[in-house]
């Protein structure tokens, strides 16, 4: 608006990421380590607990990935359409977006999996079982360990490096002001859309679709990235939202129609998940062959068809209806109530789709879970603040800054 | 938006000019906000913003009311949802249930794209026409329409305009008001009180388009209700020549110019490896029958010699070669009924309804027809079952084979209900079980 008058922000007004506590990387690092080692010796003295170990592992590291690639294409499209009003909450984004780095160290203990020879985890590790299905015979050039490492190695250059371009630069923006980077932006942008979207669609391939031995389904890239809209919008808004509460970010800068806004991405998430979800489901449901309806079938049946019924309701139905409204945008309570809500839902939509592979029958659900949930979070939370150091909170010198701040919902 | 409702007063015959309301025009955007603040703050309620471009915050300066039309739009999606679900149900599974491929009449999953659909059709409609009624359009005249100033409004004139039907209304105070706010200038704004009346050529037009609309509904009942020599008119031509294969059609796509594809060389399609003579040609397996080809057991076969293939002589299967019970038997016997009693009769004596009606044609010399051999005769009693099952397969004489429209098991369900129809004529009392005897001896 013409008539609002431009708000001047330096480093010391908004705060750095230092500022949000003593040293909290050292404290997460250790507990994160700690976590996951201890679920890991527990778990060492028998095969099933070992393979309920490295399957809860694969959920949990999915889980932390998603936010940083749920960022990672968010970001990227911030700049390819110039968008104005997130400039203000653009830098969290990118600092959720830093995970890579940390997810990168979490994937080698799946490649020593791998090169191990297990056979317990992704079947096409397996002779065995190449060998008395045809079905995935001919996989065999493409899913081995040679190719799966250099596509994961490849898959996180892009990931990790883009997401430290894109914060390098952008932090130098807060030196030197340039609009330069931000128009360079825009072509790194474009390239980290394309990056993106085929890195995730082959790294959920790679992942998830391949525990099964036949199973394939073309849109699963588009649900796995459903899930990370889930998951980086409903984390984006929950760390703004603490924020705000706390004091570490004026509400004169992220006002109640950024929130809005990222409330919008939260709820358009969840329709978009819902959607990519049941098109999913109905095309296998209706062309009933079996070598893909196999995937679905497990998952239907015993705790699994109850937790099917837990995410139709719980990650779709119950949110959005309750979202829906504008008031409820705009409430910051409700909202860190639905932003906690939705991390669970994506969780569950993760061990949904990995842990049946494992465990068919029942959910086996246990302290393994809980202690390597908590070590990869704590893990990525200390990876990234120790990238992000002191940091401003907000891109203070983005040319788009005034125009974000003075951004005004219809 | 509020100024619609002062139109409601006029009446044709009395054409005093009436003043509607006052207006004044501001510089700019950021002077027309300042006043709509103060006008808010002093409580008038029937007045509005005219704006070329839609102002930022406009609607906090003036005071206005969030719109209603989410719920309206909210309760429409449901209703086009529930619409949905309710008509699919109805179609599918109410008034004319169809069974394809043994799907479930209906099922939530393949309603859904539907559901989805209505609810965004319901949704845009209710936007669209709730937008409509709540600004109460579409508006064909209005008094602003006048105001030779006012014109400028979509270029770059911004307007405040207070009604003379608000309670707070009053011509000098208003101005006073008016002018504390520095506009351009004030204006008021006079209905002329012609006839608001919608010109007649109006509904004289609409009324005639009405009567032509009857004409096609007409042509095409007449058409409907009529015989007719005339080719059948293809309304959706598309639809029907549909550009696909048709069973036993020809094709250019393939070399071999046929439509329908035979199966890939050396290859056996699940369910179709038919190993088991026994069971699929009622031969006896192993040596005895290994000489006896497919093409042998076909109706009117003929040897390499030119000689008829004589099939009496096969080593054909004396028992049944599955599970005999109730459940077969009676699905042989409603099978019997469907495929066999038309021309053999319900009890297999050779005179159905078809070959009554064909005997008859017949004894009229119009037509030809061999009346069935009763199955209760010594011949046919005495041929083992494999034999009778081959003929319900490929057909014997001047009876096709019926193996493509009868899968094996229900072939030997039919076998197994004839051997209980000629026992119904063929057997002694010792054939009776024991209870069953005394039972019938006792008497009614």
């Amino acid at each position: 608006m013409a008539h609002h008058h431009p708000v001047k922000l330096d480093a010391e007004t908004v705060g750095n990421f230092n500022d949000l506590g003593e040293a909290p990387e050292r404290t997460a690092l250790i507990v994160g380590v700690i976590a996951i080692a201890a679920s890991a010796f527990l778990s060492a003295f028998s095969a099933v607990n070992w393979q309920h170990f490295l399957f809860t592992y694969l959920v949990n590291f999915c889980y932390v990935l998603t936010f940083s690639l749920g960022a990672f294409f968010f970001i990227a499209v911030q700049f390819v359409i110039r968008v104005g009003w997130s400039v203000v909450v653009r830098r969290i984004m990118e600092v959720v977006s830093l995970g890579a780095l940390p997810c990168a160290i979490l994937f080698l203990p799946l490649l020593a999996v791998v090169w191990s020879g297990y056979t317990g985890m992704w079947p096409w590790n397996d002779p065995k079982v190449i060998a008395e299905n045809h079905l995935v015979e001919r996989r065999d050039d493409w899913m081995n360990p040679t190719m799966f490492t250099l596509r994961a190695v490849f898959y996180f250059l892009v990931w990790v490096g883009m997401t430290r371009l894109i914060f390098k630069k952008s932090t130098r923006q807060d030196v030197t002001g340039d609009p330069k980077i931000t128009n360079q932006m825009e072509g790194w942008g474009a390239l980290c859309i394309f990056l993106f979207a085929t890195t995730a669609t082959f790294a959920a391939f790679d992942w998830i679709v391949s525990l099964d031995k036949v199973w394939f389904s073309t849109i699963f890239g588009v649900y796995f990235f459903a899930g990370c809209l889930v998951g980086f919008s409903s984390l984006t808004n929950l760390i703004v939202l603490i924020l705000l509460k706390t004091g570490k970010l004026s509400p004169s800068v992220v006002t109640v129609e950024h929130r809005h806004n990222l409330s919008k991405i939260m709820f358009f998430a969840t329709c978009f998940w819902g959607y990519n979800a049941f098109s999913q489901y109905l095309l296998y449901w209706y062309a009933n062959i079996p070598e893909e309806t196999g995937w679905f079938l497990i998952r239907e049946k015993g705790g699994w068809g109850f937790l099917a019924y837990v995410l139709i309701f719980g990650h779709f139905a119950i949110p959005f209806l309750g979202m829906m409204s504008r008031a409820v945008k705009r409430n910051a309570n409700l909202m860190i109530f639905w932003c906690c809500y939705m991390l669970v839902m994506h969780w569950l939509d993760l061990y949904w789709q990995i842990m049946p592979n494992m465990s068919p029958d029942f959910i086996p659900f246990g302290i393994t879970e809980v202690l390597v949930l908590v070590g990869m979070v704590a893990f990525v939370f200390a990876g990234v603040m120790w990238q992000a150091g002191g940091t401003p909170l907000v891109a203070i010198k983005d040319p788009r800054l005034d125009e974000s701040i003075a951004f005004h919902d219809i | 938006m509020a100024i619609v409702e002062s139109d409601e007063v006029a009446k044709p015959p009395a054409a005093q000019p009436k003043l509607v309301s006052v207006l004044a025009e501001f510089a700019g955007p950021r002077e027309l906000m300042h006043a709509a603040e103060k006008i808010r703050d002093s409580g008038f309620t029937k007045w509005d913003c005219f704006t070329p471009f839609p102002v930022h915050g406009i609607d906090d300066a003036m005071g206005t009311k969030r719109t209603k039309l989410p719920f309206i739009v909210l309760c429409a999606a449901i209703c086009g949802g529930t619409t949905a679900i309710a008509m699919q149900w109805f179609c599918n599974a109410y008034d004319y249930p169809f069974m394809i491929s043994g799907k479930p009449f209906f099922s939530l999953p393949s309603s859904m794209p539907v559901v989805f659909e209505l609810s965004v059709l319901f949704s845009a409609f209710a936007t669209l026409f709730g937008m409509l009624g709540l600004n109460g359009l579409p508006q064909l005249y209005n008094a602003l329409f006048k105001v030779d100033n006012f014109r400028r409004v979509t270029d770059d004139k911004f307007f405040l305009g207070i009604e003379t039907t608000d309670p707070k209304f009053n011509v000098d105070q208003t101005k006073t008001l008016l002018n504390s706010l520095h506009p351009v200038l004030i204006e008021e704004c006079w209905d002329s009180g012609e006839t608001r009346a919608i010109p007649s050529i109006f509904f004289k037009t609409l009324a005639m388009l009405g009567l032509l609309a009857i004409v096609p509904v007409v042509m095409v009942a007449q058409l409907r209700a009529l015989p007719s020599n005339l080719p059948r008119l293809h309304g959706q031509w598309d639809m029907d020549h549909q550009p696909k294969l048709k069973t036993q059609k020809h094709s250019e796509l393939f070399v071999d110019g046929r439509g329908m594809r035979l199966p890939i060389a050396n290859t056996v399609a699940f369910g179709e490896l038919k190993t088991d003579r026994s069971f699929y040609n009622g031969l006896q397996g192993g040596a005895a029958s290994a000489e006896i080809t497919d093409a042998m057991l076909l109706r009117g076969a003929v040897a390499a010699n030119g000689e008829p293939v004589n099939n009496g002589s096969f080593p054909w299967v004396t028992e049944f070669p599955l599970e005999v019970d109730e459940q077969l038997m009676a699905r042989g016997r409603e099978r019997y009924g469907i495929y066999c009693a038309p021309c053999h009769g319900y009890e297999g004596d050779g005179n159905g309804l078809i070959t009554q009606r064909a005997m008859e044609l017949t004894g009229n010399g119009r037509g030809a027809w061999v009346k069935p051999v009763s199955y209760h005769s010594d011949p046919i009693r005495m041929q083992p079952v494999g034999k009778l099952f081959n003929t319900v397969t490929n057909g014997q004489g001047r009876m096709p084979g019926y193996a493509s429209q009868i899968p094996e098991k229900d072939r030997w369900a039919i076998v197994l209900y004839l051997k209980a129809l000629m026992k119904s004529r063929d057997a002694s009392p010792d054939d009776v079980p024991a209870d069953v005897k005394e039972r019938l001896s006792q008497g009614p």
